[in-house]
């Protein structure tokens, strides 16, 4: 990228791609934890603490994602740390937020897998270790402790649901707010951005649900009723998410906006734009009007195959989301004419592997994480058997 | 009664245990901060002294230039530090440490600036000989590939078909009623400049005098300052990895001097001058003559004023008014280059280790 700018190159590459992608899957992920934990949907509850370590996972990548594609990445923490230009910088409030969200993620993690910590002590050698320093010396498993652990995890959710949003909702005011880019300067970006994220959230819990509980649960089965109720949870906001597409979409036309958009749309989005297919077909076709289609069948949503597929349909809708937003919006020129051609080589900084590489540590960290504290609920007949006997 | 009081003691037991481990764990963790602490301090103490001796030695009487410094030339060691003399900016190109804003830039008025330094380009007069972005290659030692400024070449107008028609195509025959147009483009020095406000670690500041300045230290190379400018004035520095821009050769301006592509315009289309000084060549300038700014609408109050500038030409580019004629400074990597034919291979930029190996000896 640095080898030959010639005025106009998209400067931020792929790692931005999935900066947006991950942090979306981390925001998604924490409304579905925080809709049993703080909205009390028992029906949520096999999968809150699924929910809670892959949003853990991605929140820890979702801040290096930037930093892989910035050139001084060994300055940029202590620099944006110590020098930051809050509040005018919108990177600037960005990190104060991901820091919050970083602290509170280890209380959630805490008070979430503090029973399966203190029941994980018990064992020798370094695993026996470790979850004795998680538990922080609190060995306590009477009711009105685990009634404690409720109560804090309804705060954490209460803090942790706004957020989320602000999380996510600031990295769509991070590309919303540079005017340069008639493409990016759109006043449902930031509410875009947040619904996609809650979309692909559900989508994520769903898959790694499936398939965790399926696979490599020795304890638990997919429970039909939680996999159908997240089918319906993600009716709602894809149709939410289609309805802000459409508005954008809207906002293109020639009499309502100003004629940098409207050309932007033409070169790019549009029918014999770049990225055409990559928009309607992709994001719009495949990524939502086909699950939603799908989703309205209840046979579908209680089907785990047809959940998986319909998963990964809507992950590659989202990524594709991503794209379109970040390299689509720099296609389009500021001084020169035409769209720009962008690059994105096989290796360096921005390129390819380097995004291949960013996803896989986003798995690695969620398989360390469920090492060190758990993934899977601790019954063996879901919400039930746990809310009976906090209740009794 | 006894075989409970055992079992007590015995659960006890087992928490002191647990506590202990705990409490080793924790005294280890405490050690190895500590450790790592000590030995940040340790290696800020040595990089000290070594920056010590590196001034010592560019203190001695060996002479200078880039054959005995390539830092300087930015070629051979891209490592900046503040014994570099180029960016220690307070000192060398701040030489009256005037203060410098952030964000809030309609305060710099209230302080009421000595000058207010402009740039203003006369287009009528411009020959597009592309003087001013050699010079500005040369005096800034701006790397290859990247331009501080460029001057676009362009053609506004269509090709009216007529019978007598001087251009014979297959279609019939063509009579240009076209005009050719020199744009000189450099960063506008803006007075509410959205590229310093969107920095994230305040790297990029706006003088007292209206220039906009990167310092290379602070910067990270987030590319977000570069996403920000509308006029794409901006770029990544390959050598040093940072955003750079024209300072409006600061160096050159603090000890007296016009800017290099001032001082090497044959037509003198480039102009420039104080804003506050009512007598200056720029003040008499624009008070005689219509001028315009680029991307008015995107109220970012530029300082570059255009005199005679088509009105075609103060937004984007639009491809049904403006026809570019591809010149090297104009971007390579977009489709309307193609669509003219132009399938030219990019010129592979090569950075040699050591450029002034030759001349050594």
């Amino acid at each position: 990228m640095l080898g030959g700018q010639f005025l106009e190159t998209a400067i931020w590459g792929l790692p931005i791609v999935i900066y947006p992608f991950l942090s979306g899957l981390m925001a998604g992920a924490f409304v579905i934890d925080s809709l049993a934990h703080l909205f009390g949907f028992k029906q949520f509850e096999p999968v809150a603490k699924l929910a809670a370590t892959s949003s853990f996972a991605m929140v820890l990548i979702a801040a290096l994602a930037p930093l892989v594609d910035s050139l001084q990445p060994a300055k940029a923490p202590l620099e944006l740390y110590f020098r930051d230009h809050f509040p005018y910088s919108p990177l600037s409030v960005f990190i104060i937020i991901w820091t919050l969200y970083v602290i509170l993620m280890f209380f959630e993690m805490y008070f979430d897998y503090r029973v399966e910590n203190i029941e994980k002590s018990k064992l020798s050698g370094i695993r026996g270790s470790i979850a004795r320093f998680l538990t922080f010396g609190n060995n306590n498993i009477s009711k009105e402790s685990l009634l404690k652990d409720r109560k804090a995890l309804f705060i954490i959710s209460a803090i942790g649901v706004p957020l989320a949003f602000a999380f996510h909702g600031y990295i769509g005011f991070v590309f919303g707010a540079i005017k340069a880019r008639a493409l990016w300067t759109s006043s449902v970006m930031m509410l875009m951005f947040i619904t996609s994220a809650i979309v692909s959230g559900a989508a994520l819990v769903t898959l790694l649900y499936v398939i965790g509980y399926s696979y490599y649960s020795k304890k638990n089965v997919v429970n039909i009723e939680t996999l159908n109720a997240l089918g319906i949870f993600m009716i709602f906001a894809i149709a939410f998410d289609l309805f802000l597409d459409f508005i954008d979409k809207l906002y293109s036309f020639r009499a309502y906006t100003e004629a940098d958009v409207f050309h932007g749309w033409t070169l790019v989005y549009n029918a014999g734009g770049v990225l055409f297919f990559n928009y309607f077909v992709v994001q719009i076709l495949l990524g939502l009007i086909i699950p939603l289609i799908l989703l309205i069948f209840k046979p579908v949503r209680t089907s785990k195959l047809m959940m998986v597929i319909i998963s990964i349909f809507v992950q590659v809708g989202v990524f594709a989301m991503r794209f379109n937003t970040v390299i689509g919006g720099q296609l389009l020129p500021k001084i020169s004419q035409g769209t720009i051609i962008p690059e994105f080589p096989w290796l360096g900084f921005d390129g390819i592997l380097s995004s291949i590489g960013l996803i896989c540590l986003s798995i690695v960290i969620f398989f360390i994480l469920g090492w060190l504290f758990g993934w899977e609920d601790s019954n063996k007949n879901g919400f039930e058997n746990q809310t009976n006997s906090v209740d009794n | 009664m006894s075989y409970r009081s055992d079992f007590s003691l015995k659960e006890a037991d087992e928490d002191c245990n647990q506590e202990l481990l705990s409490a080793n764990f924790m005294s280890w963790l405490v050690k190895s901060i500590a450790l790592g602490l000590g030995g940040l301090f340790a290696l800020s103490i040595l990089n000290s002294s070594d920056s010590a001796d590196a001034t010592e030695k560019n203190n001695s009487n060996l002479p200078t230039g880039p054959i005995n410094n390539h830092r300087w030339m930015g070629w051979e060691n891209p490592v900046l530090d503040d014994k570099d003399g180029w960016n220690d900016w307070d000192k060398l190109l701040n030489p009256k440490n005037l203060p410098v804003w952030y964000d809030n830039f309609h305060e710099i008025g209230k302080t009421k600036p000595k000058h207010h330094w402009v740039m203003v380009i006369d287009t009528r007069k411009c020959v597009g000989c592309q003087a001013c972005v050699i010079a500005c290659k040369s005096e800034n030692n701006v790397p290859l590939g990247v331009f501080r400024t460029v001057v676009q070449v362009m053609e506004t107008g269509s090709m009216e078909s007529s019978p007598n028609g001087m251009v014979v195509t297959d279609d019939g025959n063509y009579e240009p009623n076209v005009k050719k147009f020199m744009l000189p483009r450099l960063c506008n020095h803006c007075d509410e400049p959205p590229c310093v406000e969107a920095c994230p670690v305040k790297a990029t500041f706006k003088r007292q005098d209206g220039i906009v300045l990167v310092d290379y230290e602070k910067c990270i190379g987030c590319g977000t300052c570069i996403e920000a400018c509308p006029y794409n004035m901006r770029f990544f520095n390959p050598v040093t990895k940072t955003a750079d821009k024209c300072t409006l050769c600061v160096h050159r301006i603090d000890a007296g001097l016009e800017p290099a592509c001032v001082t090497s315009c044959v037509g003198r289309a480039r102009i420039f001058g104080d804003l506050n000084d009512p007598k200056s060549e720029v003040s008499r300038l624009i008070s005689q003559y219509p001028t315009a700014r680029l991307k008015m609408s995107q109220g970012t109050e530029p300082q570059v004023f255009y005199i005679d500038l088509n009105g075609n030409l103060e937004g984007n580019t639009s491809m049904d008014k403006v026809f570019m004629e591809y010149t090297y400074t104009i971007g390579f990597n977009t489709t309307a280059y193609k669509k003219l034919g132009g399938e030219v291979d990019l010129p592979k930029i090569e950075e040699h280790k050591n450029p002034f190996k030759e001349f050594e000896k």
